[in-house]
């Protein structure tokens, strides 16, 4: 692997919850202890169910909550330890695209003021027709007629507000750029639309993607690698191959095994494994592994201590389970049936 | 209860086709706006049987929703449900309101996705489950609450008894869904609506909702009307499969046609364009441009400017549905896809 463009090391967020004058707060941690580096050029999935912190973990990578703990290191300069103005430099080059594609473009500005206004905080002094036709240009690039630039937000259909969004995020020249959930509101035509954009502009500029999505199978179209997060706690990391094709975590299997596949004969076939119940509150995780009030493979070594994150046959997939060497891992990569 | 049943109906095969339990013809459901009127369904015509699962499968604005709510006689103050619908041979669609408030809950029901906002949050759930065995089977409260508690352990919320007194807000998102189903079917409906009640939840809390419909058609003999954007839902749960586009029905088949051999230009591109879990996929076919505005559609064929085979008959005429194949229907001009 080339160097590392981001290095995040032990990083956690705990939010303090309630508390008054005689009762101190409760700490819910929404990232605990989680360690990971991405290479230039590289898109990362973050999967797990809501509440699982994944969308914390790329807002305390960029900054925009403060990380509790550990380090985010930026080819190798630590981003927490920056003031604001220093910050605020780096974020021409870190970028973030949100979920809902409408509520994070201001309807007041139009769509050039949206893109112009990166160009203007972190070049100060562009020209403004420079500023305009560099907008113009990213807006042809992501697919959106340059004659559209004096309209509102409001005026787009949800796809082309994430279109908009993106050429947003993308016009500073990002060497990386954390999507959070970007294809989750739009519709399924919409999507791969979205989607074969994102992988064209990766191409493009060689920019890293962190994906935060609870869609396993965008996830998989999209991603290099994969890291399976619950309760704030990272499960499994590893290349697409091993995480689809050997699953070793427990929760992971369960997640593989629960997503609905477009396929009546194989929907049929199927033997869903499906967990019981529900998240628990993630102000009152389990003791030891937190996942072990779920998993079938639960025993009380589980209940007493959290296991660590250990590689498995390759270096680069990582699980945390005791029992990993004894689960069989099942593929979840349809065997080709000659169709 | 409702575990294995899945393989069961899959092996067995209903000899006889099973008796038809909702009739809908040529329904039409528009809207008044001050910019006009707005067509949202176009003479969509099924038949429900008992026992069977019917995916509606749509994009925003397909009228997917709209159908149904329109044979609930749900809509928005400025909407009109035309045509016939019949439960049992007894027209439904624009009855007076008395009759209607005894037909939905008891015969007719519906899960939305919404779980929050389906419950009344100031009610405890067991006052507001018992209430609808309460009015529309007379029961009395202990015989209502036995009920409840019955069909509570049947959606498997855990602690049911604890759970009775508990207020909405206490409940997860997927246990309300599964509070939500439980609702829907104290009443043994004929006909159970589900409008995209797993889109809210997440993957692993999807998987049990589903799996719990799944068991539901054989052992209530409900028959399930599952509406949804997903093809993969409705996949591992349909027998039979509508797909709409801006208003109009634009292929129905059974399951296993619909997805082998789609012959519609649309579902083929929904297929195409949908990443799947277990396989790796290089490119996806994305279908090009925006799903259609309601209010100014083309003449011809919705869906032609988006259509790669769409030829001049498409933008002059609009194709209507017809049989392509025994029991499998598609609107448009083309004999076969190329």
């Amino acid at each position: 692997m080339s160097r590392p463009l981001l290095q995040v090391e032990n990083l956690r967020v705990h939010f303090p919850v309630g508390g008054g004058l005689f009762s101190r707060p409760r700490m819910l941690k929404a990232v605990d202890d989680v360690s990971f580096q991405l290479a230039p050029g590289e898109t990362l999935g973050v999967v797990g169910e809501s509440g699982c912190g994944k969308s914390s973990l790329g807002r305390a990578v960029l900054q925009l909550i403060p990380p509790t703990a550990g380090r985010v290191l930026w080819l190798g300069e630590d981003l927490c330890r920056l003031d604001d103005d220093a910050m605020n430099v780096k974020r021409s080059e870190l970028q973030l695209v949100f979920q809902d594609p409408l509520a994070s473009l201001n309807p007041r500005m139009t769509v050039g003021g949206i893109l112009r206004e990166p160009l203007y905080s972190f070049e100060p002094g562009i020209a403004r027709s420079e500023a305009e036709d560099r907008a113009a240009a990213m807006m042809r690039r992501v697919g959106l007629r340059p004659e559209m630039m004096n309209r509102y937000p409001n005026e787009f259909s949800g796809g082309q507000c994430q279109r908009i969004s993106i050429a947003r995020a993308m016009i500073s020249r990002p060497r990386l750029v954390i999507c959070d959930e970007p294809v989750s509101a739009l519709d399924v035509s919409i999507q791969a639309q979205i989607i074969a954009l994102l992988r064209e502009l990766q191409a493009e500029y060689e920019v890293s993607y962190i994906f935060i999505s609870h869609d396993l199978s965008v996830v998989r179209h999209l991603c290099h690698r994969i890291m399976v997060l619950y309760l704030g706690k990272l499960m499994e990391i590893g290349p697409k191959r091993d995480i689809f094709d050997t699953p070793r975590h427990p929760y992971t299997q369960s997640l593989l095994s629960a997503v609905p596949i477009p396929d009546p004969r194989r929907a049929r076939q199927r033997d869903q494994k499906l967990l019981e119940g529900d998240l628990p509150s993630p102000l009152n995780p389990p003791s030891g592994c937190v996942f072990r009030t779920r998993c079938p493979h639960a025993t009380p070594l589980c209940i007493k201590s959290a296991p660590v994150l250990e590689a498995t046959g390759s270096e680069a997939h990582q699980v945390a389970c005791h029992y990993w060497q004894s689960l069989t891992p099942e593929t979840h990569t349809d065997q080709p049936t000659g169709e | 209860m409702a575990t294995g049943s899945v393989e069961k109906r899959a092996r067995v095969a209903p000899a006889a086709e099973p008796a038809t339990v909702l009739e809908c013809r040529d329904l039409n459901v528009h809207f008044d706006t001050p910019d006009g009127r707005i067509a949202a369904v176009n003479g969509i015509s099924f038949d429900l049987k008992r026992g069977r699962c019917l995916g509606i499968v749509g994009e925003s604005g397909s009228g997917k929703s709209q159908t149904f709510l329109g044979i609930l006689g749900l809509l928005a103050s400025n909407g009109h449900a035309v045509g016939s619908v019949k439960l049992h041979g007894e027209e439904i669609l624009n009855v007076p309101r008395r009759r209607l408030d005894a037909i939905r809950g008891e015969k007719l029901a519906i899960v939305f996705q919404d779980s929050i906002t389906g419950l009344t949050p100031h009610k405890r759930i067991g006052e507001q489950l018992s209430e609808v065995l309460t009015e529309h089977r007379g029961l009395g409260r202990t015989a209502a609450r036995a009920k409840v508690l019955e069909m509570l352990e049947l959606v498997r919320i855990p602690e049911a008894e604890k759970r009775f007194r508990m207020y909405p807000h206490e409940f997860s998102g997927g246990m309300r869904q599964r509070v939500m189903v439980a609702q829907a079917l104290l009443c043994q409906p004929d006909v159970l609506i589900a409008d995209e009640p797993t889109t809210a939840l997440d993957v692993t809390v999807q998987a049990q909702i589903l799996k719990l419909f799944k068991g539901l058609a054989d052992h209530t003999n409900t028959a399930l009307v599952m509406i949804t954007h997903d093809l993969g839902v409705v996949a591992g749960l349909c027998d039979e499969v509508m797909v709409m586009y801006a208003g109009r029905v634009v292929e129905h088949a059974a399951v296993d046609e619909l997805f082998y051999a789609p012959r519609h230009p649309y579902t083929r591109g929904l297929l195409a364009c949908m990443p799947r879990a277990d396989r790796d996929s290089e490119a996806l076919t994305a279908i090009p441009g925006q799903p259609p505005d309601l209010a100014a559609l083309p003449a011809g064929c919705a869906f032609a400017p988006r259509c790669p085979y769409a030829f001049e008959r498409c933008e002059a005429e609009r194709p209507t549905l017809s049989l392509a194949a025994p029991g499998h229907a598609r609107a448009c001009h083309l004999e076969a896809l190329p």
